[in-house]
């Protein structure tokens, strides 16, 4: 038993949905409460699906489990009948999985032509991810079965790609770009878009894409296995990745060819190849890194947390091709976890892996990084700090579907990540100026703030008000004020300490855990920029505390920067 | 229950009522916890419940935990699955040390309902355990209860937190959670009108709950606290008024009068309707003549088609999760003649609406952007809980919802989506 508040993934229904709802042909069959069909709405109202999801619920309700019927074989006839696809993929949820239904047997007496697949993982055990995946695998083991003669010219399988994947719709046409470069067909993209007859002729492929760790990588590597084909599993994101990358995908093609005879040899083409118009460079990223405004990338220290392959991709691209410091990376991809440790060692001081947002909330508190890279609930817990923060990874957000061209993969999509990281940063850089320079930012600084609130506000239209978050901690604080001020106004005395204002009610604001700051101190830290200035505040009270101090005065402001040097 | 007035006729035709097989689609009970918790501010609703659990409430009602919510959920793991009994203890204490609600509704779901857990036992444990703070079941899971069905069980469990209100102490009570602003509205109508009132169930916080006795007129806002009603009178003795709901003019002007007639007052509030309908005019000129399906999954419905009715719209099909005859007695004698059908068929649905091309679908959010990609205008179901609808202010939002919907589309009539589509051109 845990809390839970929120979670990074979905449960082993969500994933199988995933997969049907990404194919041609297929028709998902829930055995589950009616309850559990809220999944549907994911695919029509974040992706912006056009079609009715390809998903039916086997209603479980009290009455019929009272008399012992099962709907599921009515069910099956009725999607066989009336949608008439290809494959039927019957599964459970958490609560009805409990009912330890044959589902096998069940399904054999709806007596259909139509190929139907029972694909149970334990929900207890297994997440969205890794049903979706787990699913590719089993789809490719049973129908990519039979050894196919290769294509005449050279192609590639895609696997990986599916619905509600974080930009997978946009890497797809990443990879597309760089294949034809290479004049390499696309055999198979496969869940998305595939039908069940595309699954039979992955093996007549020469090689097999799967550019994402969680989601693919199985069922490339059993081709590789039962066919030979083999499986580029490398993740290009970022220049350098790319690069070696498609070199990856020229290699696997000329060794293909070698072993099957086939009269191909391929080099690397000119990068200029690989640019949007043939004659421009594919990716400015190198130059932009050592442009001498990017310089300040060096000191910037970033927080990188996601699925496992966007946060060990992108961790290893700022790291060596931004030069930022990576104070910590993390995934919340528990299977994988310790290949992840291993990966992301050599790039980063830290390593996190868990399921609970908590915990990565409170190591980003502990380590105030200058930029967070990370999914949507980290963006949150950005706000709460003032720190710049960008998403690079699902869970998925309405948000995550721009109408622009906005890959991760490829040359393309290191140029946008660099773009989308620069954003963030400048925000940074702008906010120094103005810190700076006063008054100059005249307004901006509210402006910033009710964007953030703005950002931290639900979604729907119609929810009420955010729940200020501070007010427990403000009435607490009115409760002490008056033995606070007591107890500051004898701690100015007896220190004989610089302060000698009075403590109006405006101090309350101010006062954080029993910490009172005097107008100066706190003027002083407002003089501070503002993205160091939580780190600041808290190395200060951290100071106080162990001193015994409850009043916070410039000078001793001005005692824990000399000791910090 | 008492039907009052007692000269509301038995016998009026109503609706024709068609029960299908509940091949529906709707949120389970959990979902009311979005806005109530919002409703109530010093509540904790925490669910017994699993990862699904967990994954629903942060995807449906596209809320993102950001602060510290008053809701989570006390999740089910593999290892409690063979434990001899679930615990809650330590959860409960977690929550009233770091939340210090007022109030926890713990609402059981679909794993525990299999499992067999003794809830409604294990919530009467935790209640006495912890006398400061107690704990109230609420019975939620996807496999018998929807969205609003769970939120009338909330409100049902709070009259045991409203004072006894002593005899003769004859005031309204409004049942059911109404944003602040529209509740104002409906105690400013009513109280000038001279209708006396007590308060709303729910209420901000706990404190604030009305005196609830035998003379209290207790005044349903929402079709779906059937349950509620019936317990306010059995415990208390308090008489339910039998009217329309305060949805449309039509029906807050019924509802009013008849409030009135229970304080011995004759109203007449045909000029007030008339206003609020001239005021809206333009709103709901756009709804007439149109024809609209409502495919049904909030108990909202039977108002709602009355009151497109009322526009003069044609409502093809108003399909609702469930009718109770009783409680909706009189909306069902206003749809007299309507098709209304109870736990409507998803299926069936769909192909009556490609066939019919009516102008205007309101459904849920699963189908919305598909029925819009066949070029048939759309109102999320689901939206018409989160408006302030209810009263004469109510009125010009409620059209709003259906009029914005159907002029939307005669604006955009010009851009060809379809002509974008891959593979068109």
């Amino acid at each position: 038993m845990r809390m839970s508040y929120w979670e990074y993934q979905g449960t082993a229904h969500t994933g199988v949905a995933r997969v049907a709802c990404s194919m041609e042909g297929v028709h998902g069959v829930f055995y589950s409460p009616v309850g559990d069909s809220y999944i549907n709405s994911i695919f029509t109202m974040m992706e912006r699906e056009q079609r009715f999801p390809p998903i039916h619920t086997s209603v479980l309700d009290l009455q019929t489990m009272g008399m012992g019927i099962n709907k599921l074989p009515e069910t099956i006839r009725e999607v066989s009948r009336d949608h008439n696809p290809d494959m039927i993929v019957v599964a459970c949820t958490c609560s009805s999985t409990l009912l330890q239904e044959d589902l096998g047997a069940l399904a054999k007496t709806a007596n259909v032509e139509t190929e139907v697949v029972i694909y149970a993982p334990n929900p207890y055990r297994v997440e969205e991810d890794e049903a979706a995946n787990g699913l590719i695998t089993l789809l490719t083991d049973r129908f990519a079965s039979e050894k196919l003669t290769p294509t005449t010219k050279p192609s590639v399988n895609i696997i990986g790609p599916i619905s509600l994947g974080f930009h997978h719709k946009q890497d797809l046409i990443s990879l597309r770009r760089m294949l034809d470069t290479l004049g390499v067909e696309v055999n198979v993209v496969f869940p998305l878009g595939a039908r069940l007859a595309d699954i039979k002729k992955m093996p007549q492929a020469w090689a097999t894409i799967a550019p994402y760790r969680e989601m693919g990588y199985d069922a490339a590597k059993l081709l590789e296995t039962k066919f030979g084909i083999p499986a580029v599993t490398s993740t290009p994101i970022g220049v350098m990745a790319t690069r070696q990358w498609v070199r990856e995908v020229i290699a696997a093609l000329n060794k293909y060819a070698g072993e099957n005879n086939l009269p191909y040899d391929a080099k690397e083409p000119a990068l200029a190849a690989f640019s949007m118009d043939q004659k421009s460079s594919p990716s400015g990223v190198p130059w932009f890194s050592y442009t001498a405004d990017v310089q300040s990338f060096s000191s910037k220290k970033a927080f990188v947390f996601g699925d496992y392959t966007h946060a060990l991709a992108i961790t290893k691209m700022m790291a060596t091709e931004m030069d930022v410091q990576i104070l910590c990376a993390g995934t919340y991809n528990r299977k994988l976890a310790k290949e992840f440790e291993e990966a992301v060692a050599p790039y980063t001081k830290e390593v996190i892996t868990t399921v609970e947002f908590e915990k990565v909330r409170n190591k980003i508190g502990e380590l105030l990084p200058d930029a967070v890279l990370g999914t949507q609930m980290e963006r949150h817990t950005a706000a709460e700090y003032d720190i710049p923060c960008s998403t690079i990874s699902n869970p998925i957000h309405i948000e995550d579907f721009p109408l622009s061209y906005q890959p991760f993969l490829g040359y393309d999509g290191s140029n946008y990540i660099v773009d989308r990281v620069y954003h963030t940063f400048t925000l940074g850089l702008e906010k120094h100026l103005i810190d700076m320079f006063g008054d100059a930012g005249l307004g901006k600084e509210e402006a910033t703030q009710k964007a953030t609130e703005r950002r931290s506000q639900p979604e729907m239209e119609a929810a009420e008000p955010a729940i200020p978050p501070i007010t427990e901690k403000v009435i607490e604080t009115f409760a002490s004020a008056q033995e606070l001020e007591n107890k500051a106004t004898q701690l100015a005395v007896d220190g004989g300490s610089a302060y000698s204002g009075k403590l109006g009610p405006q101090l309350v604001a101010v006062v954080s855990d029993k910490l009172v700051w005097t107008d100066e101190a706190e003027k002083a830290l407002k003089q501070i920029p503002f993205f160091v200035r939580p780190k600041v505040q808290k190395r200060v009270e951290d100071y106080a505390r162990v001193k015994g101090y409850s009043l916070i005065t410039l000078d001793l402001v001005y005692e824990v920067k000399e000791k910090a040097g | 229950m008492t039907i009052t007035p007692e000269s509301i006729s038995q016998n009026l035709p109503e609706a024709d009522v068609i029960r299908e097989d509940n091949g529906y689609h709707a949120f389970c009970g959990l979902t009311c916890v979005g806005w109530l918790y919002q409703k109530m501010k010093d509540s904790f609703f925490l669910i017994l419940g699993t990862h699904t659990c967990a994954h629903l409430m942060q995807n449906v009602l596209g809320v993102m935990v950001f602060a510290k919510p008053r809701y989570g959920v006390a999740m089910i793991e593999e290892s409690d699955l063979s434990a001899p009994q679930i615990d809650l203890t330590e959860t409960i204490k977690n929550i009233v040390e770091e939340h210090k609600p007022s109030i926890i509704f713990l609402l059981n779901s679909c794993t525990p309902e299999i499992m067999k857990v003794d809830f409604e036992g294990m919530a009467h444990h935790h209640n006495l355990q912890f006398n400061n703070t107690p704990v109230v079941p609420v019975r939620a899971d996807g496999l018998e209860y929807t969205m609003t069905q769970s939120e009338d069980c909330v409100v049902e469990n709070l009259l045991q937190f409203c004072p006894v209100a002593p005899a003769g102490d004859k005031r309204i009570v409004f049942l059911g959670a109404v944003n602040d602003v529209n509740a104002g509205e409906l105690q400013r109508e009513a109280e000038r009108l001279g209708l006396p009132v007590a308060g709303f169930v729910p209420s901000s916080t706990i404190a604030e709950l009305p005196a609830i006795g035998p003379d209290t007129i207790i005044a349903p806002l929402q079709p779906y606290l059937a349950k509620s009603a019936t317990q306010y009178n059995r415990q208390r003795g308090a008489k339910v008024l039998n009217s329309l709901f305060p949805i449309g003019p039509d029906g807050t002007r019924a509802f009013f009068e008849d409030l009135g007639k229970l304080f011995g007052k004759e109203l007449d509030l045909s000029a007030r309707e008339a206003e609020i309908w001239q005021n809206i005019e333009p709103k709901v000129a756009a709804i007439r003549g149109k024809r609209i399906f409502v495919t049904g999954d909030n108990m909202l419905e039977l108002p709602i088609a009355r009151f497109l009715r009322k526009c003069g719209a044609e409502v093809i099909e108003c399909g609702t999760p469930y009718v109770n005859r009783r409680f909706h007695k009189r909306e069902l004698q206003a749809l007299a003649g309507q098709r209304v059908v109870e736990m409507p068929n998803m299926h069936r649905q769909i192909r009556d609406i490609r066939e019919q091309k009516p102008d205007l679908v309101i459904t849920n959010f699963w189908q919305a952007n598909p029925f819009e990609a066949e070029g048939i205008a759309t109102k999320w179901s689901t939206e018409i809980i989160f408006t302030p609808i209810y009263g004469f202010s109510g009125a010009g939002d409620l059209a709003n919802l259906f009029s914005r919907a159907l002029n939307r589309h005669r604006k955009l009539n010009m851009l060809d989506w379809q002509e974008f589509l891959p593979g068109k051109n």
